[in-house]
């Protein structure tokens, strides 16, 4: 009788231990394909089938769908080029080089990827819309209040992620970690 | 020596608890892809319409299906069952409007992913199969006249075609829509032979 309840109280505390470690290492976004550029993080083997497998149970969680490998490359940002997080009361400008790609896209979320509703009613700039200076740089001021030029509205929210996809991309970045100077900063200009 | 006999009990039941934790952890997220009631798959099985791709809505704030998608894409989905027939994914994308698609399993795994740049002057021809149908395929091809269409072996039955057309400008979110729409997805209904 004293053995089979040890036995119960062994199996009942490592279950629930187990189950709580899954749901925390879900929840805490600990990846273990990763790779940082700057303020910039790519995970290069979710689009493929080399996926791992806490990448694949989150997404399966989450119902998020990355970029197939061949389809481009997803660049995901949750703070700002000097390592603070990405906060709505402040203004960032994303500048710099964008690599070589046939398409890009800039869009703004929630930290857990709801697009968030604003007056302008602007999700995203493309590479087609985005207004550039007389060299050909890009600057995408991202604030709550309006701004000239490029501006991408962060909505009603404590803090935000930004998200780069560079579409049939000529720039094999493959397993390599992308110098940071090869993608935009985001730079933090003030806060309210 | 009952301190020693104490300190090697509980020693073991942490190890056994240590071991059941791991154990149980390792299989919950190995189980998870199969088990996840709200993963993509589901959410599109929702909205499927058989033998050709549905449109999913507009991303917008509220509106969206899963989290994190681009804006300035329309998406079409089509779902796919290979146990019967292979599935065949067609297009003639003339255009240069970018267009990819990517294969996905049940589970969520990427397993063939492409963009138009990729078709052979616009055209694409694709068949998802079983290795058996694969097999049965190629012991039916035609030696001087062999077929175009490129055999992809999928790692489950089910599964999904995921395609992206961009809208460069939000005006030109119609013309990617029906771009999109134009990709002809249906399981293969006469068998070669």
């Amino acid at each position: 009788m004293t053995s089979l309840f040890k036995f119960l109280i062994v199996a009942f505390t490592g279950t629930v231990l187990g189950l709580a470690f899954t749901y925390y290492m879900l929840r805490s976004g600990v990846n273990f394909d990763e790779v940082r550029a700057g303020p910039w993080v790519r995970s290069p083997k979710t689009g493929s089938l080399e996926i791992d497998p806490y990448s694949q149970a989150r997404l399966a969680r989450t119902g998020q769908l990355p970029l197939g490998s061949a389809e481009g490359l997803n660049f995901f940002a949750w703070r700002d080029s000097t390592g603070e997080p990405l906060r709505a009361a402040c203004t960032y400008v994303v500048k710099g080089p964008i690599p070589p790609t046939r398409f890009w896209t800039l869009s703004l979320y929630s930290t857990n990827g709801a697009l968030l509703d604003n007056s302008a009613k602007r999700f995203a700039f493309t590479s087609s819309e985005v207004l550039r200076d007389a060299a050909g740089n890009v600057e995408i001021a991202v604030s709550r209040d309006a701004r000239p030029g490029n501006w991408l509205p962060i909505g009603d929210v404590p803090s935000f992620a930004l998200v780069l996809r560079l579409y049939d991309t000529l720039f094999d970045f493959g397993m390599s970690k992308v110098e940071a100077a090869a993608l935009p900063q985001i730079a933090k200009v003030g806060c309210q | 020596m009952i301190w020693m006999n104490r300190f090697f009990a509980v020693l073991l039941y942490g190890l056994a608890i240590l071991f059941v934790a791991g154990l149980v952890h390792i299989v919950s997220i190995l189980i998870m892809p199969r088990l996840a009631p709200h993963d993509a798959f589901a959410r599109f099985a929702v909205l499927a319409t058989p033998k050709q791709p549905f449109l999913l809505p507009q991303p917008l704030p509220g509106h969206e299906i899963t989290p994190f998608e681009d804006p300035a894409v329309a998406e079409a989905v089509c779902m796919f069952d290979i146990t019967q027939a292979p599935f065949h994914v067609g297009a003639n994308l003339g255009e240069d409007a970018l267009v990819t698609l990517s294969f996905r399993s049940r589970t969520g795994k990427v397993f063939y992913s492409m963009t138009d740049k990729a078709s052979v002057h616009g055209k694409i021809d694709i068949s998802v199969m079983t290795e058996p149908q694969l097999e049965a395929a190629q012991a039916n091809d035609d030696e001087d006249n062999p077929s175009q269409e490129l055999r992809l072996v999928a790692p489950q039955m089910q599964g999904f075609l995921l395609i992206s057309a961009l809208a460069a400008h939000p005006s030109e979110r119609a013309a990617a829509e029906a771009r999109a729409l134009s990709i002809e997805c249906a399981p293969e209904t006469v068998a070669q032979d």
